[in-house]
């Protein structure tokens, strides 16, 4: 089993529990992202309407690739912001 | 053989709806004389977009899933520009209907693994693949 949390160690001194990142479109098994998805991408562009980097989201390499493509695709259609000011 | 491909328009919102309908209509029907075959149409109705075009901030929006020579794509678009009702396009080559496909397989062929023994309960699978540190890519 994949370990998700660190930190569980009772006696370790820690100010901040930081769950340990994986990549949410390996982990559930998505196919592949699609640009038509606004929902999911929204999550990858916060306020700014930039893209979330990877060091943040955790994304793996090509995931990010892929979800890349599908954001700029989406920009293209008035789905995801290119900025918001 | 003919390529399979994915195209988003977005109308003008100052168009009534069967207006709208009637160029996606007359588009499937440039897709059909030209020699492909549209498999599907989704019209997504009025959509708020995410930011303005031509001043707008809505627009009627249809998706035209087809097979079709490259051709017929170019033609295709340019008929699209030449449409001063259509504020936008995006055509996408569809390449992922393989991936979909093989994902599918998967999921619904999933062998044991060799050497493992059956447990009698089988706990739900909740982190997807049990038994990789690395998230098995």
């Amino acid at each position: 089993m994949r370990q998700r949390d660190e930190g569980k160690k009772p006696g370790r001194k820690r100010f901040l529990f930081r769950r340990r990142k994986f990549c949410k479109f390996c982990d559930e098994k998505i196919a592949f992202i699609d640009y038509k998805d606004a929902k999911l991408l929204q999550g990858y562009v916060p306020e700014r309407g930039k893209i979330l980097p990877r060091r943040i989201s955790g994304t793996c390499a090509a995931h990010q690739r892929e979800l890349q493509q599908a954001i700029k695709r989406a920009r293209m259609i008035a789905l995801v912001p290119f900025t918001t000011d | 053989m003919n390529a399979r491909y994915e195209t988003v328009i977005i109308g003008s919102p100052t168009l009534p709806d069967e207006e709208f309908a009637s160029i996606v209509t007359s588009l499937e029907g440039t897709i059909t004389e030209g020699g492909g075959t549209v498999l599907r149409t989704e019209p997504w109705g009025r959509r708020k977009l995410a930011y303005k075009i031509q001043k707008f901030d809505e627009g009627h929006y249809s998706l035209l899933f087809y097979e079709a020579p490259a051709a017929l794509v170019t033609e295709l678009e340019r008929r699209i520009r030449m449409n001063e009702r259509l504020m936008r396009f995006l055509t996408v080559h569809v390449d992922w209907e393989e991936k979909v496909a093989k994902a599918a397989a998967l999921k619904a062929a999933r062998v044991p693994r060799p050497g493992s023994v059956t447990p009698m309960y089988e706990p739900p699978d909740q982190y997807g693949d049990a038994g990789d540190m690395d998230g098995g890519r």
